[in-house]
Protein backbone atom coordinates (compact mmCIF):
# COMPACT_ATOMS: atom_id res chain seq x y z
CA UNK A 1 0.00 0.00 0.00
CA UNK A 2 1.91 2.81 -0.97
CA UNK A 3 0.76 5.68 -1.56
CA UNK A 4 1.08 7.76 -4.70
CA UNK A 5 4.00 9.44 -5.56
CA UNK A 6 1.70 13.04 -5.39
CA UNK A 7 0.87 12.15 -1.79
CA UNK A 8 4.67 12.36 -0.65
CA UNK A 9 4.62 15.34 -2.99
CA UNK A 10 2.02 17.12 -1.33
CA UNK A 11 3.96 16.32 1.96
CA UNK A 12 6.73 18.15 1.21
CA UNK A 13 5.17 21.00 -0.53
CA UNK A 14 3.51 21.42 3.35
CA UNK A 15 6.35 21.48 4.91
CA UNK A 16 8.16 24.91 4.61
CA UNK A 17 4.68 26.33 6.03
CA UNK A 18 4.55 23.32 8.82
CA UNK A 19 8.19 24.64 10.09
CA UNK A 20 7.25 27.69 10.60
CA UNK A 21 4.08 27.21 12.59
CA UNK A 22 6.03 24.58 14.49
CA UNK A 23 8.82 27.77 15.23
CA UNK A 24 5.89 29.72 16.05
CA UNK A 25 4.38 27.40 18.33
CA UNK A 26 7.84 26.42 20.30
CA UNK A 27 9.60 29.54 19.65
CA UNK A 28 12.69 27.07 18.97
CA UNK A 29 13.82 25.62 15.79
CA UNK A 30 15.09 22.53 16.34
CA UNK A 31 12.54 21.49 18.81
CA UNK A 32 10.52 22.76 15.63
CA UNK A 33 11.92 20.52 13.19
CA UNK A 34 11.72 17.37 15.60
CA UNK A 35 8.21 18.60 15.58
CA UNK A 36 7.86 18.29 11.84
CA UNK A 37 9.48 15.28 11.31
CA UNK A 38 7.50 13.37 13.82
CA UNK A 39 4.50 14.89 12.11
CA UNK A 40 5.27 13.51 8.79
CA UNK A 41 5.57 10.53 10.42
CA UNK A 42 2.10 10.08 12.24
CA UNK A 43 0.68 11.43 8.57
CA UNK A 44 2.24 8.66 7.08
CA UNK A 45 0.94 6.38 9.52
CA UNK A 46 -2.42 7.55 9.07
CA UNK A 47 -2.89 8.59 5.41
CA UNK A 48 -5.37 5.80 5.01
CA UNK A 49 -7.90 8.42 7.45
CA UNK A 50 -6.65 11.75 4.92
CA UNK A 51 -9.64 12.16 2.41
CA UNK A 52 -7.93 12.66 -1.50
CA UNK A 53 -9.16 16.16 -2.32
CA UNK A 54 -8.93 17.66 0.98
CA UNK A 55 -6.83 20.10 2.09
CA UNK A 56 -3.52 17.61 2.93
CA UNK A 57 -1.43 21.23 4.54
CA UNK A 58 -4.77 21.98 7.06
CA UNK A 59 -4.86 17.72 8.18
CA UNK A 60 -0.89 18.03 8.71
CA UNK A 61 -1.45 21.01 10.65
CA UNK A 62 -4.28 19.77 12.30
CA UNK A 63 -1.82 16.52 13.32
CA UNK A 64 1.62 19.01 14.19
CA UNK A 65 -0.76 21.61 16.11
CA UNK A 66 -2.47 18.08 18.33
CA UNK A 67 0.98 16.74 18.82
CA UNK A 68 2.78 19.86 20.13
CA UNK A 69 -0.15 20.47 22.07
CA UNK A 70 -0.17 16.67 23.70
CA UNK A 71 3.87 16.93 24.27
CA UNK A 72 2.69 20.73 26.13
CA UNK A 73 0.72 18.37 28.15
CA UNK A 74 3.22 16.00 29.53
CA UNK A 75 5.82 18.28 29.52
CA UNK A 76 3.60 20.56 31.86
CA UNK A 77 6.35 23.52 30.16
CA UNK A 78 5.32 26.69 29.22
CA UNK A 79 6.46 27.90 25.88
CA UNK A 80 9.45 29.74 26.40
CA UNK A 81 9.88 32.97 24.72
CA UNK A 82 12.32 31.56 22.19
CA UNK A 83 14.89 33.78 23.66
CA UNK A 84 16.29 34.99 20.27
CA UNK A 85 16.06 31.10 18.97
CA UNK A 86 13.33 32.23 16.17
CA UNK A 87 15.69 35.38 15.26
CA UNK A 88 18.47 33.45 14.73
CA UNK A 89 16.59 31.69 12.28
CA UNK A 90 16.19 34.43 10.04
CA UNK A 91 18.92 35.45 7.78
CA UNK A 92 17.98 38.75 7.81
CA UNK A 93 15.69 41.11 9.61
CA UNK A 94 12.44 42.24 8.22
CA UNK A 95 12.74 45.44 6.03
CA UNK A 96 9.73 46.93 7.13
CA UNK A 97 10.02 46.60 10.86
CA UNK A 98 13.39 47.93 12.44
CA UNK A 99 14.74 45.34 14.81
CA UNK A 100 13.23 46.83 18.18
CA UNK A 101 10.05 46.71 16.42
CA UNK A 102 10.99 43.33 15.32
CA UNK A 103 11.64 41.88 18.75
CA UNK A 104 8.83 43.88 21.08
CA UNK A 105 6.53 42.02 18.65
CA UNK A 106 8.10 38.32 19.74
CA UNK A 107 8.52 39.12 22.95
CA UNK A 108 4.76 40.72 22.96
CA UNK A 109 3.57 37.50 20.70
CA UNK A 110 5.04 34.93 23.61
CA UNK A 111 3.15 36.61 25.83
CA UNK A 112 -0.14 35.13 24.36
CA UNK A 113 -1.53 32.21 26.10
CA UNK A 114 -1.10 29.63 23.32
CA UNK A 115 -5.14 29.15 22.01
CA UNK A 116 -4.53 32.98 20.93
CA UNK A 117 -1.15 32.64 19.29
CA UNK A 118 -2.03 29.77 17.55
CA UNK A 119 -5.48 30.52 16.34
CA UNK A 120 -3.79 34.13 15.29
CA UNK A 121 -1.12 32.56 13.56
CA UNK A 122 -2.41 30.13 11.50
CA UNK A 123 -5.10 32.90 10.56
CA UNK A 124 -2.93 35.94 9.88
CA UNK A 125 0.43 34.13 8.84
CA UNK A 126 -0.69 31.00 7.83
CA UNK A 127 -3.70 31.89 5.66
CA UNK A 128 -6.39 29.79 7.18
CA UNK A 129 -9.53 30.50 6.71
CA UNK A 130 -11.33 30.97 10.00
CA UNK A 131 -13.63 27.51 9.20
CA UNK A 132 -9.96 25.49 8.36
CA UNK A 133 -8.46 27.38 11.53
CA UNK A 134 -11.13 25.97 13.45
CA UNK A 135 -10.89 22.55 12.23
CA UNK A 136 -7.07 22.25 13.02
CA UNK A 137 -7.50 23.62 16.12
CA UNK A 138 -11.15 21.80 16.99
CA UNK A 139 -13.13 24.30 18.16
CA UNK A 140 -16.20 26.04 16.58
CA UNK A 141 -15.22 29.17 14.17
CA UNK A 142 -16.33 31.55 16.69
CA UNK A 143 -14.32 30.57 19.36
CA UNK A 144 -11.55 31.33 16.71
CA UNK A 145 -12.44 34.37 15.74
CA UNK A 146 -13.05 35.41 19.50
CA UNK A 147 -9.40 33.92 20.03
CA UNK A 148 -7.92 35.99 17.00
CA UNK A 149 -9.78 39.41 17.93
CA UNK A 150 -8.35 38.94 21.45
CA UNK A 151 -5.08 38.29 20.14
CA UNK A 152 -4.70 41.43 18.25
CA UNK A 153 -5.91 43.83 20.88
CA UNK A 154 -3.82 42.43 23.39
CA UNK A 155 -0.64 42.41 21.11
CA UNK A 156 -1.90 46.44 19.80
CA UNK A 157 -1.90 46.45 24.11
CA UNK A 158 1.51 45.09 24.51
CA UNK A 159 3.31 46.79 21.56
CA UNK A 160 1.28 50.01 22.12
CA UNK A 161 0.47 50.16 18.45
CA UNK A 162 -2.63 51.59 19.34
CA UNK A 163 -2.53 53.12 23.21
CA UNK A 164 -5.58 53.40 24.61
CA UNK A 165 -5.07 56.55 25.88
CA UNK A 166 -4.61 57.93 22.52
CA UNK A 167 -8.43 57.29 22.39
CA UNK A 168 -9.56 56.85 25.37
CA UNK A 169 -9.30 60.34 26.82
CA UNK A 170 -11.14 61.84 24.10
CA UNK A 171 -13.54 59.40 23.49
CA UNK A 172 -14.89 59.27 27.24
CA UNK A 173 -14.93 63.37 26.59
CA UNK A 174 -17.53 63.33 24.19
CA UNK A 175 -19.04 60.78 25.85
CA UNK A 176 -19.09 62.73 28.85
CA UNK A 177 -20.16 66.31 26.99
CA UNK A 178 -22.96 64.67 25.29
CA UNK A 179 -24.48 62.15 27.91
CA UNK A 180 -23.60 65.56 30.32
CA UNK A 181 -25.61 68.08 28.98
CA UNK A 182 -28.51 67.14 30.07
CA UNK A 183 -27.97 67.44 33.31
CA UNK B 1 -23.21 52.29 37.33
CA UNK B 2 -21.94 50.46 40.50
CA UNK B 3 -18.36 52.23 40.16
CA UNK B 4 -17.52 53.44 44.01
CA UNK B 5 -14.75 55.70 43.09
CA UNK B 6 -16.12 58.06 41.14
CA UNK B 7 -19.54 60.60 42.30
CA UNK B 8 -21.87 59.55 39.64
CA UNK B 9 -24.51 61.16 41.98
CA UNK B 10 -28.30 60.31 41.08
CA UNK B 11 -28.17 61.63 37.46
CA UNK B 12 -25.37 59.04 36.85
CA UNK B 13 -23.97 58.73 33.36
CA UNK B 14 -25.60 58.20 30.09
CA UNK B 15 -25.94 55.00 29.40
CA UNK B 16 -23.83 54.97 26.10
CA UNK B 17 -20.67 56.08 27.97
CA UNK B 18 -20.19 52.13 29.59
CA UNK B 19 -21.35 50.10 26.29
CA UNK B 20 -18.80 52.72 23.93
CA UNK B 21 -16.02 52.44 26.40
CA UNK B 22 -16.60 49.07 26.19
CA UNK B 23 -16.82 48.38 22.70
CA UNK B 24 -13.77 50.44 21.57
CA UNK B 25 -11.54 48.26 23.28
CA UNK B 26 -11.83 45.36 21.00
CA UNK B 27 -11.86 47.75 17.54
CA UNK B 28 -8.65 48.09 16.41
CA UNK B 29 -7.79 50.75 13.43
CA UNK B 30 -7.23 48.87 9.82
CA UNK B 31 -3.69 50.41 10.19
CA UNK B 32 -3.39 48.76 13.60
CA UNK B 33 -4.05 45.25 11.48
CA UNK B 34 -2.03 45.65 9.10
CA UNK B 35 0.77 46.57 11.02
CA UNK B 36 0.26 43.19 13.14
CA UNK B 37 -0.37 40.91 10.47
CA UNK B 38 2.74 42.40 8.57
CA UNK B 39 4.79 41.74 11.84
CA UNK B 40 3.57 38.29 11.88
CA UNK B 41 3.92 37.64 8.39
CA UNK B 42 7.53 38.63 7.72
CA UNK B 43 8.95 36.23 9.69
CA UNK B 44 7.06 33.59 8.97
CA UNK B 45 7.40 33.84 5.42
CA UNK B 46 11.15 33.98 5.76
CA UNK B 47 10.95 30.49 7.94
CA UNK B 48 8.77 29.53 4.57
CA UNK B 49 11.04 30.55 1.69
CA UNK B 50 14.29 28.54 3.50
CA UNK B 51 11.96 25.64 1.11
CA UNK B 52 12.49 22.16 2.48
CA UNK B 53 15.51 21.79 4.25
CA UNK B 54 17.02 17.63 3.18
CA UNK B 55 16.50 16.47 6.23
CA UNK B 56 12.74 16.16 5.61
CA UNK B 57 13.46 15.04 1.77
CA UNK B 58 15.43 12.04 2.88
CA UNK B 59 12.78 11.26 5.56
CA UNK B 60 9.89 11.37 3.16
CA UNK B 61 11.94 9.24 0.54
CA UNK B 62 12.98 6.95 3.19
CA UNK B 63 9.36 6.26 4.14
CA UNK B 64 8.22 5.67 0.82
CA UNK B 65 11.17 3.55 -0.28
CA UNK B 66 10.02 1.37 2.68
CA UNK B 67 13.30 1.92 4.59
CA UNK B 68 11.75 3.28 7.64
CA UNK B 69 8.46 2.35 8.78
CA UNK B 70 6.35 5.16 10.56
CA UNK B 71 5.00 4.69 13.63
CA UNK B 72 1.12 3.43 14.24
CA UNK B 73 -1.27 6.26 15.29
CA UNK B 74 -1.55 6.90 18.76
CA UNK B 75 -3.04 9.25 21.38
CA UNK B 76 -2.04 12.66 19.43
CA UNK B 77 -3.49 11.52 15.89
CA UNK B 78 -6.68 13.92 15.20
CA UNK B 79 -9.17 11.36 15.77
CA UNK B 80 -9.05 11.54 19.20
CA UNK B 81 -9.78 15.10 20.24
CA UNK B 82 -7.39 16.45 22.33
CA UNK B 83 -9.92 18.41 24.09
CA UNK B 84 -8.94 22.11 23.42
CA UNK B 85 -9.02 24.33 25.84
CA UNK B 86 -11.53 26.68 25.89
CA UNK B 87 -10.88 28.23 29.34
CA UNK B 88 -9.49 31.62 27.32
CA UNK B 89 -12.72 31.73 25.74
Amino acid sequence: MAPNPSVSDAMLRAVPSLRAFAISLCGNVDRADDLVQETLLRAWANLNSFEPGTNMSAWLFTILRNLFRSEYRKRRREVPDGDGTYAETLKTQPEQASRVEFEEFRTALAKLPPDQREALVLVGASGFSYEEAASICGCAVGTIKSRVNRARTRLAELMSIESVDDFGPDRELKAVLSGGSGS
Amino acid sequence: MNDQNKPTGPKGPGPMQGSQAHKRKSSLTRETLVKIGTQLQVPYNEVVNQGVPDRFVNLVRRLESGEIRALPSDDSFQGESTAPDDKGS
